[in-house]
């Protein structure tokens, strides 16, 4: 079928030999946790790297429209560093999800096809939305405010919350869940602290959930 | 119970770790023959060998598509591979906790 491989382990090679029942255990255990990690789409390292990001990103458009009178909206250098920095999580989350699923089909295969075009959907919406906004004549605190700092998060997380409840993952439901938090939280923060509310909000959320699969790869 | 009356067909290093690298995935999932490969660390025609065992007791299911250098293996583990292995980790923590 492929090239031969050499085996790191001469005792894994072939053959029927028996092997001692705590030695098998522990080679059960050590070879589920391996593949744990090697399928591992969301390793506590990515989200460390988002929380990083997304503070970095909404910190600065936070930064750029403090003390705005009227408010205007994040300046040029603010929205590249934001643009800038989800653009580098975009393609940093591609490569671990690619490495990750790489020769993995079926199922999951297909329940990503409906995440990306779910996602997808949501950046086209929250992009139209905006210009009809500010078509209709809306203030720039709002168009360049509340909205682009809240409302992607309501969207996305309303996407999480659905297919993670009509496929029964409550991973997703719970994120979900956080980012309609976060995107309203936000909202009433004001189109000046939107963008600080929402930044430390994902940034505690990647943190949290970072958290969260370190202590299960240890339990 | 004794070492003897644990499942033979599982209770062998390289199935033991292919049986338990299929069984992170969800079920329905496949998994390329490369990636089990490049995973495992056995030589291609021991995997083939391990897994020729495994599916003629129907632990799992392999499937191959397209021919020549563009051929594909795909290898899933079967409900009843699945069930075979709970029962085998139930088995060896039995047998462990009398030792």
């Amino acid at each position: 079928m492929d090239q031969e491989k050499k085996p790191p382990n001469p005792s894994f090679a072939d053959g029927d030999e028996k092997i001692d029942p705590r030695i098998a255990a522990q080679l059960l255990q050590e070879t589920t946790s391996q593949a744990k990690r090697q399928f591992d789409v969301w390793p506590p390292y990515l989200l460390f790297i988002g929380a990083v990001i997304f503070l970095l990103a909404f910190g600065t458009a936070w930064w750029s429209v403090r003390g705005q009178h009227p408010y205007v909206g994040p300046s040029g250098g603010a929205l590249a560093t934001r643009y800038g920095g989800i653009l580098v999580w975009i393609i940093v989350v591609s490569v671990v999800l690619k490495r990750a699923n790489s020769g993995v089909g079926g199922r999951s295969a297909q329940r990503r096809k409906a995440y990306r075009s779910g996602l997808i959907t949501v950046i086209v919406a929250y992009s139209i939305f905006q210009g009809a906004l500010y078509h209709a004549g809306a203030s720039h605190a709002i168009v360049y405010g509340v909205y682009p700092a809240s409302v992607p998060w309501l969207f996305a997380g309303t996407v999480f919350v659905t297919i993670g409840a009509i496929r029964e993952e409550l991973p997703a439901l719970t994120l979900g869940i956080v980012l309609i938090a976060i995107g309203l939280g936000s909202a009433f923060a004001g189109p000046v602290d939107a963008w600080l509310v929402t930044g430390i909000g994902l940034a505690v959320a990647f943190v949290s959930f970072a958290t969260v699969r370190i202590v299960q790869r240890r339990s | 119970m004794t070492v003897g009356e644990l499942n033979p067909l599982i209770h062998v290093p390289a199935r033991l770790r292919i049986m338990a690298t299929l069984s992170v995935l969800p079920d329905g999932d496949t998994l390329l023959f490369t990636r089990l490969q490049d995973m495992i660390g056995l030589s291609s025609g021991n995997l083939i060998t391990h897994l020729r065992k495994l599916e003629d007791a129907k632990y799992i299911h392999t499937e191959k598509s397209g021919n020549g250098a563009a051929s594909r293996t795909e290898v899933v583990l079967t409900p009843k591979g699945r069930q075979a292995l709970n029962v085998y980790k139930a088995a060896l923590r039995d047998l462990i906790d009398g030792l």
